[in-house]
């Protein structure tokens, strides 16, 4: 989008200019008159970038899948070759099915609850006095609904480490 | 004559909300979305706290009671006039309280309620164990097949989560049509989305073909997530506010200019990119040709009433979004967005009702038949005129009780695998029990849209309405596309009645009052639409105008 703009903004003032009556370096009501010719140099130009940003995001998905497979280095290990290079193993499950420990997944939930209750009352916490009784009030019903989810972990043993 | 004075033909200026400092929320009016809301947050603690054995029959009380206030209290503000006089922007600007949102969020309320019926059918499958079994896993972290699954359904567990996961579900779907700004919009639709991703995981029965679904239908929808978040940005960027109405006023250029945004404000490229992301994020919840690939193998993978569920209540949230943002939002875009919803019409159509034929899968055959549906509900919202809104409005209310019927009579239809629904197990279905394949005939020739089915009635209003709005290549389509899809509507009745029984053939389960009711209604609906469809066109008609 930014190539797009920059490109295009010497020719409107190149269009300013030769019109004639207005020197571009002390009008800045040509802020507004670009944004009104863009407008008026109708839909297909106004459709233009929207191909050239597609064309950009085809051509750099290609480039990249394409210039990995010729130039990047091909060192296989085991680790490599599996799907995620970190955490617990996803494959091979124990012979006849088994559980994996989800005990890393809870933690990651948990924080997130946590951490969004967080993120919420923050700022609240900035500017509870403007808030007032309504944003007590508000604050109140959104962390109660948050212990919700709290009391269901903890009820479910998802607290306990073993 | 110009875009403000057609834009007044479906909407009514609100008066302009108050500023930052003394928000405030009507709490009365958004009473239906807090009940259901409310009802599961409860009914999450009722699983935390009550004993394993009373928790079926708490769930589906504290379920149905929730969605039965939640649709009173839908009356009682209809009743009093803030679907139409009333009709106004509540919360601050982030949700509208309109004609169109208390019919939706009605129907959804109504085909919630339904839904319970079957997730709560305990009588379809033999007891394991001596203990009653519903359609969902016993315990969703089990591996499938391992020993510890086994030991859970030796153990009686059932994952009657479930109806909490429902209640939040519907409760994303009040807003997502109601969303008068494109965050609430998001939000909206994340809360309905992921619950359905779980409940897709959850069958009891195949279940790695189930967490495949759930797992297809997680990442695209993610996929899909993000394009619209994404074209949220670019027209946040094009009008600097996400509010539905800032945007249209900036798109007819009413708007006061503000002149720390003016090098981005207007500018088109933003506009059209950041339409087009949008829109695909909400044609791909619709199941919209090219955003279809999911629909079959998530209908398909998911435990049935789920799917029930899932193809009769997104698709009417979903189109009731698409509605407003381009009935409220973008009409002052219409000669942009109208053609390439010709298209994606066209496609949903054709491809919707080709595909089915070649279908051998109920489920499947059902999904595909839900694409073309879809298509001939965008050929009523391209419609442009009030006739559209409330067309679709009445196609989405008839079509979401056929769909939720036919996928009950589906769980009937069973082996010693569970669900039989290879097409070729339904041959004879007729000569066995003449009742259950005389019913399902009634859905699929709803499906068809044959006469005095509330299926003619819906694409009646719906091919109407688009050729007055001046789409008449649509309907051809849509005409053409039907007859398609009525010949494997036809196809299927055919295999049920005039074909001989197979004796290995599966057996029809009795099922308790629950099943048993929610056909009924799906019957009694399609009927009624169709016999008397007037009293329903009308209530639409009077429901078509948008708030802005």
């Amino acid at each position: 989008m930014q190539a797009t703009w920059a490109c295009e903004l010497p020719h409107m003032d190149a269009i300013l200019v030769a019109e004639g009556d207005a020197d571009h370096t002390t009008s800045h009501g040509p802020n507004m008159s670009v944004t009104a010719d863009w407008k008026e140099r109708g839909t297909v130009n106004a459709y233009a970038p929207i191909f050239v940003l597609g064309g950009i995001a085809a051509g750099f998905a290609i480039f990249s899948v394409f210039m990995a497979s010729i130039i990047g280095p091909k060192r296989y290990n085991r680790a490599k070759l599996e799907a995620y290079e970190c955490g617990i193993e996803p494959t091979p499950q124990p012979a006849g099915g088994g559980r994996f420990p989800i005990k890393y997944y809870l933690t990651a939930m948990l924080f997130i609850v946590f951490d969004i209750e967080i993120v919420f009352l923050y700022p609240w916490a900035v500017t509870f006095d403007r808030l007032g009784m309504f944003g007590l009030v508000e604050m109140l019903l959104f962390v109660l609904t948050v212990f919700v989810a709290y009391a269901y972990v903890w009820r479910r043993g998802g607290l306990e480490w073993d | 004559m110009s875009a403000s004075s057609v834009h007044s033909l479906w909407t009514t200026a609100a008066p302009v909300a108050d500023k930052f400092p003394t928000p405030h929320i009507e709490y009365a009016q958004l009473s239906p979305v807090l009940i259901v809301l409310g009802a599961a947050a409860l009914g999450v603690l009722v699983e935390a706290f009550l004993p394993r054995r009373s928790r079926y029959t708490a769930q589906v009380a504290l379920a149905a009671l929730g969605l039965a206030a939640a649709f009173a209290a839908i009356v009682a503000l209809a009743d009093k006039g803030y679907g139409t006089t009333k009709a106004h922007i509540a919360a601050m600007g982030a949700v509208a309280v309109d004609g169109p949102a208390l019919f939706l969020q009605g129907t959804i309320l109504l085909v919630g309620f339904v839904a319970i019926f079957t997730f709560a059918e305990r009588r379809l499958d033999p007891r394991a164990h001596g203990n009653q079994v519903d359609s969902f896993a016993a315990q969703g972290s089990a591996v499938p097949g391992s020993d510890q699954e086994k030991a859970a359904v030796r153990a009686g567990f059932t994952s009657t989560e479930v109806f909490p996961l429902l209640m939040f579900a519907v409760g994303g779907m009040l807003i997502f049509p109601a969303a008068n700004d494109l965050l609430t919009l998001f939000v909206a639709l994340e809360v309905f989305s992921l619950p359905l991703y779980i409940l897709c995981a959850l069958a009891r029965r195949n279940r790695l073909m189930s967490q495949e679904a759930a797992v297809k239908y997680f990442l695209l929808g993610a996929f899909s997530s993000a394009f619209l978040l994404f074209g949220i940005a670019l027209l946040y960027g094009y009008a600097g506010t996400v509010s539905y109405s800032g945007i249209s006023s900036v798109i007819d250029g009413t708007a006061p200019m503000n002149p720390a945004l003016a090098d981005t404000t207007g500018n088109d490229a933003l506009l059209l990119i950041g339409l087009a992301m949008v829109a695909m994020g909400l044609l791909f919840k619709v199941g919209a040709v090219p955003f279809h690939m999911w629909t079959p193998d998530v209908y398909q993978g998911a435990p049935t009433p789920v799917t029930g569920f899932m193809a009769s209540a997104t698709k009417v949230a979903a189109f009731g979004a698409l509605l407003r943002l381009l009935y409220v939002v973008l009409p002052g875009m219409r000669w942009d967005w109208r053609p390439v919803m010709w298209g994606v019409a066209i496609l949903t159509m054709l491809a919707g009702a080709v595909i089915a034929v070649t279908q051998t899968d109920v489920k499947r055959l059902l999904a595909y038949s839900s694409i073309a549906h879809a298509g001939f509900i965008l050929a009523g919202v391209i419609a442009t005129t009030p006739d559209g809104i409330s067309s679709v409005l009445f196609y989405l209310a008839a079509y979401s009780f056929v769909t939720l019927g036919a996928f009950a009579v589906v769980t009937l239809v069973r082996d010693a695998g569970g669900e039989a629904t290879h097409l070729s197990r339904w041959a004879g279905l007729g000569r066995r029990s003449p009742l259950v394949a005389a019913v399902f005939a009634v859905f699929l020739l709803a499906f068809a849209g044959i006469p005095l089915t509330s299926g003619f009635a819906g694409k009646f209003a719906v091919f109407t309405a688009a050729a007055q709005g001046g789409a008449m290549p649509l309907v051809i389509v849509g005409v053409i596309s039907s007859a398609i899809a009525a010949f494997f509507y036809i196809r299927v009745i055919v295999l049920m009645f005039f074909s001989e029984p197979k004796p290995d053939g599966p057996t029809v389960a009795v099922p308790s009052l629950m099943t048993s009711t929610a056909i009924a209604v799906g019957v009694a609906v399609t009927l009624v639409l169709g016999l008397a469809p007037q009293y329903f066109l009308d209530l639409a008609d009077k429901a078509g105008i948008f708030v802005r």
